[in-house]
């Protein structure tokens, strides 16, 4: 009889609380069985063939901040140190306007909501990254919280996929170490990050012959397994267990999704020639194939000066290419209403242009845009004033957001996750306040 | 005196004082097991069977040095008969400099953490002055007295560290000192406190901001830039009060003595003035003048402190043993010191005695049977979950596995004839850069311990598919000399990759590997390969 912590068993009778703490630190599911030791109890207790994940997540981030007043809440009767130079157009939704930048997703504003009034505390880049993707303030309580991804990998993913369920993709994300750390939700939840698009997931191809490495990794796999069984404890199940799903990614067949040649050019085109465009095609992809959670940067949104305000138009446009084009394939493939697709940046831009020509921080008013994840589509939901400067109807504060996110989702944001030293920590903190507009 | 008969003299003195060092070993080994197990006793567990000395030198040497044993080490503590060998060993390990640079690595994550933007610039000084204490063998007394009370710019006095890294826009904060130091040096967790009071222990606001005003005159002087090493830290008023000043919140208008106003973030206190007071003191602390640090500092490292060596031991214990005798490592509370544990009761009060010796608290954990146990599952001890009847399996840090695949793969071999040293500095890794490695191998769940190898999938891709593991490497090539048999060659990449002779099984699955492949020397590149990319050389057990 083997020794080995049975994964298949939600829990393991000889691990104390604490070992069961150790382990959630470790990565093998969590004190509440939320993480994939749960996902695997539950799936072992199903048939073979069971039901798909409902709900998948697409997070296109917008790196820097984007200003509100150039994208989603125009104020084309403003004075133009409001407004600034740019127009407002009409949409598919009489009455609601965007940036003239936004023609193709101007079409598609049927199946998407525009929040106009995100209102949030946070306006340092790097704190605020960390605060609109964990929906906590960084270093409180002295924890590492999981960002969305992560939260979404453990609650939904499904932990005996061939494929990872939390995929990162876009330019500077070696800088951004806080998107890597799974926090307490461990290392089975941190995203598997394609650095360049060009060559695909890296170092997922053998480095040798197949018939040596199927050869190899057997022996491997013998080796492991003895030193689990003789070993047992957490870190080796641990660590069997990520070694496991390496193994499974390299071995799968739906590898080749991450493969934007076997797109036609059409399509490539479409979604536009920028690594914005190609991540938005990728994402499709995943979805596809199953994955739980893409999320696509998009750096550069820092507009302080008129030099980058005005490089900032390029990428709006790339924008409209890639969000419309992956929306309307969502669309035309019958995902969209189990696809939630996110558009945000960490705050937006001060509402007067400065004495630069550009913009500056400011977290007190801005805009984040939803599409399908069966929201109801064609509404804003909030406004700001004619300034663009105060939230004026229906302030959204970050664990508002998180928390509707997350029930859009399926995911039950009041759970607690045990975090390493026994703290319960609640998926969304406490005082969240849904956004009924969304919830249909 | 004759030379000669002085030199006699010396001899037997050292020779008298090594045994000295040896009985005191002892007894606070045997104070330790007795006590542990007393605890088994108690919960009707059963200790585990001895670790093998296979099993020993590689966990004391990932303990103390940060890294697998090389090749040669390993051969000769395995060869030699010499009852004395583990002891030797520690002792070998301990003086070698691996040691303090080992941790260095440990202290430097807690104190300067990773995520702080000034990191850098901060731990290139930093860190090579705190691997010297260590090596020095300085008391941790003495260690956290200059790290409290230091002064002066961070590139002469390296150990202004540790304020730099609790700086927010250049600017010493009082409240994240006081969390640091609470957290790190006594085993306490204030931060909660810091805007309510404490959730589940008993601590109040004010015991935090108490704590935080003897840090209230604490600023940087005339210096600007971004760079911290020309940082200049004092405690003296500000020369120039044009152009310097405290920062807005720290010094209380009207007040002469340590106090600091508690800033709008701090909750039901916030705007009130609160006055510096030893944690828990019947008084406040009456000093009028700064500088204010040195009589905290003395405070916090005085042998009445109930938290301080009870703090260094535990964290020392939990490094050891994968856990501490209590935890978390830093819920110690007015009603929870060390008391609660007797070990660690005993260790705080050996430490204390001994001067703050370190290495003399090391070697006595290290030379304990408990310490000493195999980390092999049994079914007896399957209940065993906090009585350290058995050795855990603990996730190495992402600096030790760089450090051991440099050890394995890049040796630097000791020159002929010359005794097997952990003092050369290690090889780099081709291509792959040490900080750069850590980085994407580092996960990092509590802060209270630090960070562990991730062993994630982008982490597993890099070591299955990458080129570390994939080229022919010194490491390999020099086992592979001299056309050795593949069961000698099999016995030599297991003693080199994991310390250890195989297995007759092990044998028997490399050998049928070996001989039913057509190219034998990627035959063998494969067994290392195994080996580096299994839990066993990634975990220290």
């Amino acid at each position: 009889m083997s020794q080995i912590p049975n994964p298949q068993s939600p829990i393991p009778n000889s691990f104390s609380r604490r070992e069961l703490l150790r382990l959630a630190a470790a990565g093998v599911g969590s004190a509440s069985l939320s993480g994939w030791f749960g996902a695997l109890a539950a799936r072992a207790a199903e048939p073979s063939n069971a039901k798909r994940r409902t709900r998948s997540c697409i997070l296109l981030w917008m790196d820097g901040g984007p200003s509100h007043i150039e994208t989603f809440d125009p104020k084309p009767d403003a004075p133009e140190s409001i407004r600034g130079d740019l127009a407002a157009i009409a949409t598919s939704v009489p009455g609601i306007q965007v940036g003239e930048k936004f023609p193709q997703v101007a079409q598609l504003m049927q199946h998407g909501a525009i929040l106009r009034g995100m209102s949030t505390r946070e306006a340092d880049h790097g704190r605020a990254r960390i605060y609109m993707h964990t929906g906590y303030r960084p270093g409180a309580g002295g924890v590492t919280y999981p960002g969305l991804g992560s939260t979404v990998s453990a609650e939904l993913g499904d932990a005996a996929a061939e494929l990872p369920n939390f995929v990162v993709t876009g330019s500077p994300l070696n800088k951004y170490d806080f998107l890597r750390d799974p926090g307490y939700r461990g290392p089975l939840h941190q995203p598997v990050v394609l650095n360049d698009l060009g060559r695909g997931l890296e170092n997922s191809e053998p480095a040798v012959p197949p018939a040596e490495f199927d050869r190899r990794t057997a022996l491997l796999e013998r080796v492991e397994g003895a030193f689990a069984r003789q070993y047992a404890s957490p870190p080796a199940a641990a660590h069997q267990a990520g070694l496991a799903s390496a193994l499974k990614l390299i071995r799968s067949d739906k590898r080749g999704c991450f493969d934007l040649s076997q797109e036609p050019d059409s399509s490539r085109r479409k979604y536009g020639e920028s690594d914005f465009g190609r991540g938005c095609l990728l994402a499709r992809r995943l979805i596809e194939a199953g994955v739980a959670f893409v999320e696509v940067y998009l750096s550069n949104w820092d507009s302080h000066f008129r030099d980058v305000a005005a490089q900032t138009r390029t990428l709006m446009s790339q924008v409209d290419s890639g969000l419309s084009s992956l929306v309307g394939d969502l669309h035309e493939r019958g995902l969209l209403d189990s696809t939630l697709v996110i558009w945000m940046g960490e705050f937006g831009r001060t509402p007067r242009v400065n004495t630069t020509g550009g913009r500056d921080h400011y977290a007190k008013a801005w805009s984040s845009v939803l599409f399908g994840g069966g929201i109801p589509g064609g509404q804003t939901v909030g406004a700001t004033d004619a300034q663009g400067a105060e939230v004026i109807d229906r302030p959204i504060a970050a664990s508002d957001f998180m928390a509707t996110i997350c029930r859009i989702l399926g995911i039950d944001f009041t759970k607690e996750i045990v975090a390493p030293g026994g703290r319960p920590i609640r998926i969304v903190e406490k005082d969240e306040r849904l956004i009924r507009e969304l919830l249909g | 005196m004759r030379p000669i008969a002085f030199a006699m003299l010396w001899i037997l003195l050292a020779a008298a004082a090594a045994t000295g060092q040896e009985r005191d070993v002892r007894r606070a080994s045997d104070e330790i097991d007795r006590l542990i197990d007393r605890g088994l006793a108690e919960a009707k567990l059963t200790s585990a069977p001895p670790a093998s000395d296979a099993e020993f030198l590689r966990r004391v040497t990932l303990d103390i040095t940060g890294r697998v044993p090389a090749y040669e080490e390993t051969v000769t503590f395995l060869e030699s008969s010499d009852p004395a060998k583990r002891r030797l060993a520690i002792d070998r390990l301990l003086d070698s400099p691996a040691y303090g640079q080992h941790f260095a690595t440990i202290w430097n994550e807690l104190i300067t953490p990773r995520d702080k933007g000034s990191t850098k610039a901060v731990r290139d000084p930093f860190t090579p002055w705190l691997a010297e204490q260590f090596n020095r063998n300085r008391g941790w007394d003495a260690i956290v007295t200059e790290l409290l009370t230091a002064a002066g710019k961070l590139r002469d006095n390296p150990q202004t560290g540790f304020i730099a890294a609790n700086c927010e826009n250049f600017e010493p904060q009082p409240n994240l000192l006081a969390d640091s130091t609470a957290r790190l040096f006594l085993g306490i967790q204030l931060r909660c406190a810091e805007c309510h009071d404490h959730p589940f222990a008993p601590w109040k606001q004010t015991d935090f901001w108490e704590m935080a005003a003897f840090f209230s005159h604490l600023r940087k002087g005339l210096t600007s830039g971004k760079n911290p090493a020309g940082w200049t830290f004092t405690e003296s008023p500000p020369e120039d009060e044009m152009n310097e000043r405290f920062s807005v919140w720290h010094v209380a208008p009207g007040e002469s003595g340590a106090a600091l106003v508690v800033p709008q973030t701090g909750g039901k206190l916030a705007g009130q003035v609160v006055r510096a007071r030893f944690l828990r003191a019947p008084q406040h602390f009456a000093g009028t003048q700064p500088p204010y640090r040195p009589q905290f500092a003395e405070w916090v490292v005085s042998r009445e402190n109930p938290w301080f060596a009870a703090n260094a031991a535990n964290r020392m214990w939990a490094g050891l043993f994968g856990r501490g005798l209590v935890e978390p490592l830093d819920s110690f509370s007015a009603d929870r010191a060390p008391a609660e544990s007797a070990v660690l009761e005993f260790l705080a009060r050996e430490l204390a005695e001994s001067g703050f010796d370190l290495k003399h608290l090391i070697r006595s954990i290290t030379s304990s049977r408990a310490y000493r146990r195999t980390s092999q599952a049994l079914s007896q001890n399957e209940a065993d979950t906090d009585r350290f009847g058995r050795m855990a399996v603990k996730p190495l840090r992402p600096e030790v596995l760089y450090d051991s695949l440099s050890v394995v793969l890049y040796p630097v071999l000791p020159k002929p004839g010359a005794k097997p040293s952990t003092a050369q500095p290690l090889a780099a890794l081709p291509k792959t850069p040490r900080e750069e490695f850590v980085r994407a191998f580092a996960m990092r769940p509590d802060e209270t311990v630090g960070s562990q190898v991730n062993t994630g999938v982008p982490q597993f891709l890099k070591l299955l598919n990458g080129d570390l593991l994939n080229r022919e490497t010194p490491g390999l090539s020099r086992l592979l000399k001299g056309d050795p048999t593949p069961a000698e060659a099999i016995e030599s990449i297991y003693l080199a990759a994991l310390s250890r002779r195989p297995s007759a099984e092990d044998r028997l699955w490399m050998l049928e590997y070996v001989e039913g492949a057509g190219d034998r020397r990627a035959a063998y590149q494969d067994v290392l390969w195994t080996l580096l990319n299994s839990g066993e050389f990634v975990l220290n057990h």
